[in-house]
């Protein structure tokens, strides 16, 4: 994690404010490196090169499965948010299996990212939810729409509490103030949050405000593979998404 | 700048870098884990605030009352929401709360943390962006009581440290003294060994200058054995063996002068009619004849000890014996003994034998005058004749020496003393110093008498300490009058006295201008014991200022060798060794193998009482450095 100091060097022209002074030029900073990442990244969002790698590391489904994710995450660009969202949300929906994470991965609670998840062929619900959320980030979309929501579920299962169980969606805002439309594993098609009385939502967040630019930077840093939300970003930025 | 400060700077520099470079690092490194800390306790206040909130149903009260709660309870510097139109829902903010940390800490290691920020949302809806800023006044306090800790630390650390250096360097410090100190005493004219220390660059340099010292060494002994055997052949008689006159006038002199005086009586041997006995018996018998004698007189010499024998011319033989009284008898044998010894050769030598008994304060001229009296009279009675005489003097000294001692203790106290001034020269005519006999006047009124008078009295009375302080302070007086360099003899048996070496200290420190003009000169300390004496007055008398050099009395130099570890100025030769050199080349040999010891050892020679013109050229060829006597202006 650079220090403020080194922070206050790098950018070329910190705005003098009184104590949030380094938090003001951190934000220039990536705000300098975004525009940066602008001009001499790729045209597109995600790198093939580095998800290839990644596939190949983890084993034959995720190699197989590539193509066609490569073939989605080229064609939301050009797309229509909603049809980009009725894409990845198939895409997901059939390719991921529900699965909870002691059976896919002998752990009580593990986020997988999207490779990792098609790998498998199998993930909870934070699994659908994250992947098909950085697949609309590669596409270009901006985080503002986007939120993951912490919602309870009635599914109406024997012995469920009456409240519900704990469910992750993802909510697409095609205004800030809008109503949302739900992405979900367990509905096959994308509704309105008002179609959707089975879900409480609970808490929300998204990954802006974090770092989505190029660096490397933070990529050691032991404090960001402490949280499970950073961890997993990490990964998939490691798989050449963001 | 000298190595010791050098290194001693260099060790302090290098500890206060490593202090301070320590302590920088350290607090840097504090700096950088409490505002990590920071960070994450504001990342994660917010998304707990963040999810209390957005379970308050959106409720702006509700959300103040919850926000308020938690920022009065906790830690927190600033909370505010932010609404998602951009306007600002609620700001709580802490006053700046003072640190105890002073404030240049504040300044140099600021600890700024991002603030942490999550959405708060109320249902489906986004309501806005939380902020949340943890205090950072306790890091503050953190880093400054831990920075306190440290530098005290490192501050004891450093002393210890400091203090086994500064150990190691005084350790370094004393071989590097005693190097230094053999350098000097070299530069000095000293020439001492010195202790190979253990550090290797150290002992090569010392052992370098050691190897240098001992090759001198060994050139003074080889000088010293050459010159023996020069003084030697200056002084002994080819075909006896036995020493000649000019030796064996030394030797009385110097036996009579010791304390006591060694001579007791004096027997003459003379072969009579010995050109005769040349023409009628060959060299070669005659030769024969006189080892003949010679033996038989050595015998003497071997069983007695300070007799000693000479031969003082063609047929005249000397026998020098310690104690008076035994003189008759002594003649008597030694009679039968040559009679015997000779007559086996031929019964043509005839010898007479003369003799003085009690020599008292007779000199060697008055000596050799009256055994030559005798002789006479011994020739006129006959062959094999033997006259000894009673020494008239002797009489009166065995009843007189008490009437002397008194008379030298009487001449101290009533200050009935002075100093003769001998001009000492050097070749160009320059005044090198004065020399200064004492003088003693026994009656009042009377004479002035030379040490040749009383001296051995004296020394057997021992009273040399006495007279020598007396000349000390007679010259310390003179030169505090007219700043002119002055020498004055001191007897070897006074350095043996207690407390004398410490007396003339004393005197020389009362008046250190004056002393600083005096020379102090040593007869002849010969034997080793005395030596340390020696050293011990050297080292006495030069710290107080003066100058110590010794006398020469014929001793063999082989024996001498602290002549190479003492700082001392010159050494004087007395006439009778080098007188007639101008004529004799052994002498002459002998005189210049003295003079390249001595001036190899850095020291001047100087020569007293040469009172022939060309030995006085001749000792200036050979360059002695100084001269004084009859023949010097």
């Amino acid at each position: 994690m650079p220090c403020p100091l080194s922070l206050r060097c790098a950018s070329p022209n910190p705005p003098r404010r009184r104590r949030r002074l380094a938090w003001s030029a951190g934000r220039a900073l990536r705000a300098w490196v975004l525009g940066l990442a602008c001009v001499v990244a790729p045209t597109h969002a995600w790198q093939a090169g580095p998800m290839a790698a990644a596939a190949s590391r983890l084993g034959a489904p995720a190699r197989a499965a590539l193509p066609a994710l490569q073939a989605l995450l080229g064609s939301l660009p050009r797309a229509p948010h909603a049809e980009q969202l009725r894409q990845v949300n198939q895409f997901f929906n059939l390719r991921i299996a529900f699965r909870t994470d002691a059976e896919v991965w002998a752990r009580d609670d593990h986020w997988a990212s999207p490779l990792e998840a098609l790998d498998k062929g199998a993930g909870d619900c934070e699994d659908y939810a994250i992947a098909k959320y950085l697949s609309l980030i590669s596409g270009g979309m901006a985080a503002s729409h986007l939120r993951l929501v912490y919602v309870r579920a009635r599914l109406g299962t024997p012995g469920e509490p009456p409240a519900g169980q704990p469910h992750m969606v993802l909510a697409y805002y095609a205004q800030p103030q809008d109503e949302p439309v739900i992405l979900d594993n367990l509905v096959p098609t994308i509704e309105p949050a008002s179609r959707r009385p089975d879900l409480t939502p609970v808490f929300s967040f998204n990954s802006e405000g974090l770092w989505q630019g190029v660096g490397s930077a933070q990529a050691g840093d032991p404090l960001e593979r402490l949280t499970r939300w950073r961890a997993v970003l990490l990964k998939a930025r490691a798989e050449g998404f963001l | 700048m000298s190595l010791t400060r050098q290194a001693t700077l260099l060790l302090v520099g290098a500890l206060w870098l490593a202090i301070l470079g320590s302590l920088g690092l350290h607090a840097v490194g504090m700096q950088e884990a409490l505002r990590q800390q920071l960070e994450v306790r504001n990342r994660d206040g917010a998304s707990l605030l963040a999810l209390a909130l957005s379970q308050q149903g959106g409720d702006p009260t509700l959300m103040q009352t919850v926000a308020a709660a938690t920022f009065d309870l906790g830690h927190y510097r600033r909370l505010a929401l932010q609404g998602a139109d951009g306007r600002v829902g609620f700001e709580l903010q802490a006053g700046e709360r003072l640190t105890r940390a002073p404030r240049w800490l504040v300044s140099a290691l600021p600890i700024q943390a991002a603030p942490g920020s999550a959405q708060v949302s109320d249902g489906w809806r986004e309501i806005g962006r939380l902020e949340v800023s943890a205090h950072s006044a306790w890091a503050y306090e953190t880093l400054w009581s831990t920075l306190q800790r440290t530098a005290l630390l490192l501050a004891v650390l450093g002393l210890l440290a400091a203090a086994v250096a500064v150990a190691v360097l005084r350790a370094w410090q004393r071989p590097l003294d005693v190097t230094v100190a053999q350098a000097q005493a070299l530069e000095e004219g000293r020439f001492v060994i010195a202790d190979e220390p253990r550090a290797p660059e150290l002992r090569r340099l010392t052992r370098s200058m050691n190897s240098m010292v001992q090759r001198l060494h060994q050139w003074f002994d080889a000088q010293a054995a050459q010159v023996d055997a020069l003084q030697q052949q200056a002084h002994t008689d080819a075909v006896t063996g036995l020493a000649n006159r000019r030796r064996f006038i030394g030797q009385l002199d110097s036996a009579q002068s010791a304390a006591p005086a060694h001579v007791g009586a004096l027997l003459m041997v003379r072969v009579q009619d010995l050109q005769g006995l040349n023409a009628r018996l060959g060299h070669e018998a005659v030769d024969a004849v006189l080892s003949a004698i010679a033996a038989a007189l050595q015998s003497y010499p071997n069983q007695v000890t300070g007799a000693f024998v000479g031969r003082l011319n063609g047929s005249d033989f000397a026998l020098a014996l310690p104690v008076a009284g035994l003189a008759d008898e002594t003649a008597a044998s030694l009679m039968q003994a040559l009679r015997v010894s000779t007559a086996a050769r031929a019964g043509e030598v005839r010898l007479v034998i003369g003799g003085v008994d009690g020599v008292g304060s007779l000199r060697p001229p008055a000596l050799l005058a009256s055994a030559d009296a005798a002789l006479a009279r011994a020739e006129a009675i006959g062959p094999f004749a033997v006259q000894v005489q009673r020494g008239a003097a002797d009489s009166a000294v065995q009843t007189g020496s008490q009437a002397w001692r008194r008379g030298i203790e009487q001449a101290l106290d009533g200050q009935r003393h002075r100093l003769a001034e001998r001009p000492v020269r050097a070749r160009d005519g320059s005044l090198l110093y004065l020399a200064c006999p004492l003088q003693l006047q026994f009656e009042p009124d009377g004479e002035f008498l030379d040490a040749g008078h009383w001296m051995a009295l004296a020394a057997r009375s021992r009273l040399l300490p006495r007279v020598d302080l007396a000349a000390v302070e007679l010259a310390l007086q003179a030169i505090a009058g007219d700043a002119s360099r002055r020498c004055v003899q001191v007897a070897a048996a006074s350095l043996a006295a207690e407390g004398f070496i410490e007396q003339v200290q004393a005197r020389l420190e009362r008046q250190p201008d004056a002393a600083r003009l005096l020379v102090l000169e040593v007869v002849e300390p010969a034997a080793d014991p005395q030596a340390r004496a020696l050293r011990d007055a050297v080292a006495a008398w030069r710290g107080s200022g003066a100058q110590v050099g010794i006398e020469d009395r014929g001793g063999s130099l082989q024996g001498r060798s602290w002549l190479q570890s003492l700082p001392l100025s010159h050494v004087t030769i007395g006439s009778r060794f080098v007188a007639g050199l101008a004529e004799d080349g052994a002498v002459r040999d002998y005189a210049r193998g003295l003079a390249t010891l001595v001036h190899g050892l850095g020291l001047r020679l100087v020569a007293t009482d040469i009172d022939a013109t060309a030995d006085l050229a001749a000792l200036w060829q050979l360059g002695v450095d100084g001269a004084c006597g009859a023949a010097v202006a």
